[in-house]
């Protein structure tokens, strides 16, 4: 029965969304107030249903009930209840509604903390995303139906995939989806506005916020996934430069674009259009990449299970968001004042340059994604575009934004002089080129030198930028007085120390991985070991247990260096019977400048077990670096001059020039 | 008119275009390498009979299909009664590789649905297998009298592949003047042995270190995206010996890679070579960054006097009175 009761939710909420835009358009094109009230109060009804259908999908997962064919199919009795509750979305019918409740809510946040805005421009908005959750609406209940029953009732489920049987990976999803989605939010401002013929500064400060919500929780959305896969798939990688990651990335590239346009678009009313056509950009990768794993177009280890039907109902969905979107701009975006001229020394200048080089950067990562397809339709040929592809191309341009990073946030807006500058670069050079020669002589790479080079470089860039933001040396300089202009500086200003600093802790945990990890594999018999960069991992001992739903073989591994013990490792390898399936869980010393991770293999005591061992130096930095970033986009949203408060605004206040 | 509003409208199309034609594609399947090529060379055990060795000799003379199975190959028995069939009306020779089997698995098996094959090759490591550009079970080779391969079948033999397909490549070989064997446009690729005497490898930290380097740029082609280096698939360990092997024989690293590359085609390599059908994916990097570094350039030029000419009068006085507020709050 409850089944059934979700059901009719979901038919509802596909329902009021429809009205939702319907209304909420037709009310801004009369300036109909009941009209667009009625749109509001259809975005708090599509939440409060999508919610609890989500709600009836959970329970049912958790009861175990398996006349649910979803339950049946993906979840078992002898789960731990954590896992039946976020088997809920570890599914594609369940992932999907759980993007369309977020869809939703983010619709429900705009009515609620819109208070503020031009009641056309909000209207629209709101309508533009419902419209959005109608047709996602429609997609799950018409090729992916979470609730369809089952007869007769089975005894019990198939379960869920081992691998997703862990922490990380039952938080991963939803921290991803609030990001992907999160960018709707900008996308229905941008339609919304290019409907209106009409962008203001005010339009800048609205969505920006948003942005930055949907860009930090995106972060730790990749985050989780990068961790869970280094730890989970026992590779003893980070990123595979996977079809399934690149999508998630290239919102994350084109989001980051967004962000830094936004600004221009905030302080100085330039670039509008272009923050437009970012904006929808933005989301509709989020669109692609939900079109690349669930449609089987690309093979990669992370896609759901494939069914051509939904392609093609996605690819639909697809031409209208987008399509409609870039149509429209097409259209329109001829009547919105653009303002892009900017001096050769500014901050617009360098925000410019990011945009360039994040786009590129985007564009390199989309096309090394898709290439394979491409060519593939042109001429049939298969070739595959691995990660030496992305390695290549990719990393160089995102090291000339890293040098572009240290200079800009230096200049002032409008225009600035070289002469002015000059110094802290100066300073910043010494310490990027004396970092950089030191690695070269002891760590004997080049490309890390580079590599660490550029860190350094950035960070020096980011203490100078910030110290130059508190004015010290400038003004009064004791502890009372410079805590009283921390505390004054605007969000942003917090927000792109944590971020750019983030960016310059993540680099060197990225180089340290490309230059000085080391791994060794082989087979050993107990008591013998096998050692790399100066540890040694000696294998003690091998034991059998029983978990709550998998047997287990574990490896008791001793870590010793010159003599003395660093820590003992209890690599695992899982069984579970139910899904017939393997796990490797590795097991790690972790360290704040490496990692010891060993994983254990196949084997018996006569012929030993195939043992992997990595040394991984920084590698944890590359998470806590990407980590400061997100906690860089959360400081910034509560900036004071981002229109994202419930009360009205008095007059708009005049944006402090930096 | 400015048209550029248009260019991103019409990127998307074009992106629609590709992603539509994907939809019909399926990603997992492979070109064939293999056809018009000679048969590989091979020296290998019968499955039946373990004390002969056979080798491409051994298949030549006659039209043969060349039937890769295995006992663990669940669409195997879907064509097995199509192949049985063929074996009782005697259409053509049947000859078959056993894959990644264990001889008693193979025989319990072809006892237990019937044995089409005139000759066995057991293949337990895959050695004929990646010599064959094989990626799974079922896959059939027709070879021609000449030792030629004719045509691979990816999948299992249906009666109606064997009707559509099959049969009439059969019939076009049986139609061509015989004795008349085309000279062969590939040369023979010598056996992996062959080669051992060249300048071989001993030192085994060298062989370690670059059969690791190798492999990781050499792509699983049962996997998805994974290195050889990283899977554990059977045909990525098996790879892995074939690349170790090839470093013990003294190829160096590209002569490995494009050994594999002969048999798989671009596919297995991990770095997509440059050439034409990639010249789009190589460049478009740089002459996107040259571009947008122009770009720059070019609109950054201090250009004060026009941004000024920009503003009407009536503008002006708007910011002179604007200015004349907050000078005086």
């Amino acid at each position: 029965m409850l089944a059934e009761i979700g059901q009719i939710m979901l038919v509802l909420a596909l329902l009021i969304s429809v009205l939702q835009g319907w209304m909420g358009l037709q009310g801004a094109h009369q300036n109909d107030r009941r009209a667009m009230l009625f749109a509001d109060r259809a975005a708090m009804a599509q939440a409060a249903l999508c919610v609890l259908a989500f709600g009836l999908l959970a329970q049912a997962f958790m009861t175990s009930d398996f006349s649910v064919n979803l339950v049946h199919n993906n979840s078992h009795t002898s789960k731990p209840m954590i896992y039946k509750f976020s088997g809920t979305w570890g599914n594609h019918e369940g992932s999907m509604l759980l993007w369309i409740m977020i869809m939703a809510l983010f619709g429900a946040a705009m009515v609620w903390f819109g208070k503020t805005l031009p009641s056309g421009l909000r209207a629209r908005a709101i309508a533009i995303q419902g419209l959005t959750g109608t047709g996602f609406l429609a997609f799950l209940i018409f090729t992916s139906n979470p609730f369809d029953r089952r007869w007769p009732v089975p005894d019990n489920g198939v379960g869920l995939n081992p691998l997703l049987q862990d922490p990380g990976l039952a938080i991963h999803p939803p921290f991803l989806y609030l990001g992907y989605v999160g960018f709707s939010v900008a996308f229905s401002f941008a339609v919304a506005a290019l409907i209106e013929g009409r962008v203001d500064a005010m339009w800048a400060r609205w969505v920006r916020p948003w942005v930055l919500l949907a860009w930090s929780f995106l972060t730790i959305g990749i985050v989780l996934g990068s961790v869970w896969a280094y730890y989970e798939l026992g590779w003893g990688g980070w990123w595979f430069w996977d079809p399934v990651e690149n999508v998630s990335f290239m919102p994350w590239l084109a989001g980051t674009a967004l962000l830094h346009s936004t600004l221009v678009a905030q302080a100085r009313g330039g670039f509008i259009r272009w923050t437009l056509l970012l904006a929808i950009t933005t989301f509709s990768l989020s669109l692609v990449g939900t079109f690349i794993v669930r449609s089987g177009v690309l093979t990669s280890v992370h896609a759901f299970a494939v069914d051509p039907d939904r392609g093609v109902f996605l690819l639909g969905l697809l031409i209208l968001a987008t399509g409609g979107a870039l149509a429209l701009y097409a259209a329109r975006s001829g009547k919105i004042a653009h303002g892009a001229s900017f001096e050769f020394e500014s901050r617009e200048a360098g925000l410019v340059l990011n945009n360039i080089l994040l786009v590129i950067a985007t564009a390199t990562v989309f096309l090394g994604t898709f290439y394979p397809l491409i060519i593939d339709a042109m001429t049939g040929d298969k070739i595959t575009v691995g990660p030496p592809y992305f390695e290549r191309t990719f990393a160089p341009i995102m090291s000339v934004l890293i040098i572009f990073m240290g200079i800009a946030p230096l200049m002032k807006w409008r225009q600035d002089s070289w002469q002015r500058v000059r110094r802290p670069i100066v300073v910043m050079a010494a310490a990027g080129g004396l970092t950089a020669l030191a690695t070269a002589v002891f760590g004997k790479t080049v490309f890390g030198a580079l590599g660490v080079g550029l860190a350094a470089w950035l960070i020096v860039a980011c203490l100078i930028s910030y110290g130059r933001k508190l004015r010290i040396g400038e003004a009064k300089s004791d502890a009372s007085s410079l805590y009283k202009r921390w505390s004054a500086l605007p969000g942003t200003t917090h927000g792109f120390a944590w971020a750019h600093l983030g960016l310059a802790v993540c680099t060197i945990g990225i180089v340290s991985m490309a230059v000085w990890a080391e791994e060794d594999v082989d087979r050993l018999k107990l008591g013998q070991s096998i050692s790399v960069s100066g540890y040694e991992f000696r294998l003690e001992n091998v034991t059998q247990a029983q978990g709550p739903n998998f047997v287990s073989e574990t490896g008791t591994i001793v870590i010793e260096r010159g003599g003395r013990q660093i820590g003992v490792l209890n690599p695992e390898q899982r069984q579970y019977p139910v899904e017939r399936n393997n796990t490797t869980e590795g097991a790690m010393e972790i360290g704040a400048t490496r990692i010891l991770y060993a994983a254990k293999g196949d084997g018996n005591p006569q012929d030993g077990w195939v043992i992997s061992v990595y040394y991984h130096p920084m590698v944890i930095w590359i998470w806590i670096g990407a980590l400061m970033m997100a906690m860089g986009g959360f400081v910034s949203v509560a900036d004071r001059r981002h229109a994202l408060s419930r009360r009205k605004a008095r007059t708009p206040q005049a944006v402090p020039a930096e | 008119m400015n048209m550029s509003r248009f260019i991103p409208a019409g990127a998307f199309v074009v992106l629609v275009v590709f992603l539509g034609i994907g939809l019909t594609r399926d990603p997992s399947v492979l070109p064939t390498e293999m056809v018009d090529r000679e048969l590989p060379n091979f020296d290998l055990p019968e499955l039946r009979d373990p004390g002969a060795q056979l080798t491409r000799a051994d298949l030549i003379g006659e039209v043969t299909l060349l039937n890769v199975f295995g006992s663990w190959c669940v669409a195997c028995l879907q064509e097995h009664p199509t192949l049985m069939q063929l074996a009782r009306d005697d259409t053509v020779r049947i000859a078959g590789v056993n894959w990644r089997d264990e001889q008693s698995d193979a025989l319990d098996w072809l006892q237990e649905h019937g044995d089409p094959y005139e000759t066995i090759i057991f293949d337990s490591n895959s050695d004929l297998a990646i010599e064959l550009g094989v990626t799974g079970a079922p896959e059939t080779f027709v070879v021609d009298a000449t030792g030629r391969i004719r045509y691979k079948q990816i999948g299992p033999i249906t009666s109606d592949v064997w009707r559509g397909t099959i049969r009439p490549v059969l019939d076009a070989i049986a139609a061509e003047a015989p004795l008349i064997s085309e000279p062969a446009d590939t040369a023979l690729e010598p056996l992996v042995d062959a080669t051992l005497t060249a300048s071989e490898v001993t030192d085994p930290d060298v062989i370690a270190a670059r059969t690791e380097a190798v492999s990781k740029t050499l792509r699983c082609v049962v996997c998805q995206n994974q290195s050889i280096y990283d899977s554990n698939a059977p045909l990525a360990l098996d790879m892995k010996r074939l690349v170790r092997k090839r470093v013990m024989a003294g190829d160096d690293d590209d002569q490995v890679r494009s050994y594999l590359q002969y048999r798989y085609g671009d596919f297995v390599l991990m770095s997509p070579p440059l050439q034409l059908n990639t010249l789009l994916l190589w460049l478009s990097p740089f002459v996107l960054v040259l571009g947008g570094g122009l770009w720059f350039l070019l609109r950054s030029r201090p250009d004060k006097k026009q941004v000024e000419d920009a503003l009407s009068e009536e503008d002006l006085s708007r910011i002179r009175a604007a200015l004349a507020e907050t000078d005086s709050a």
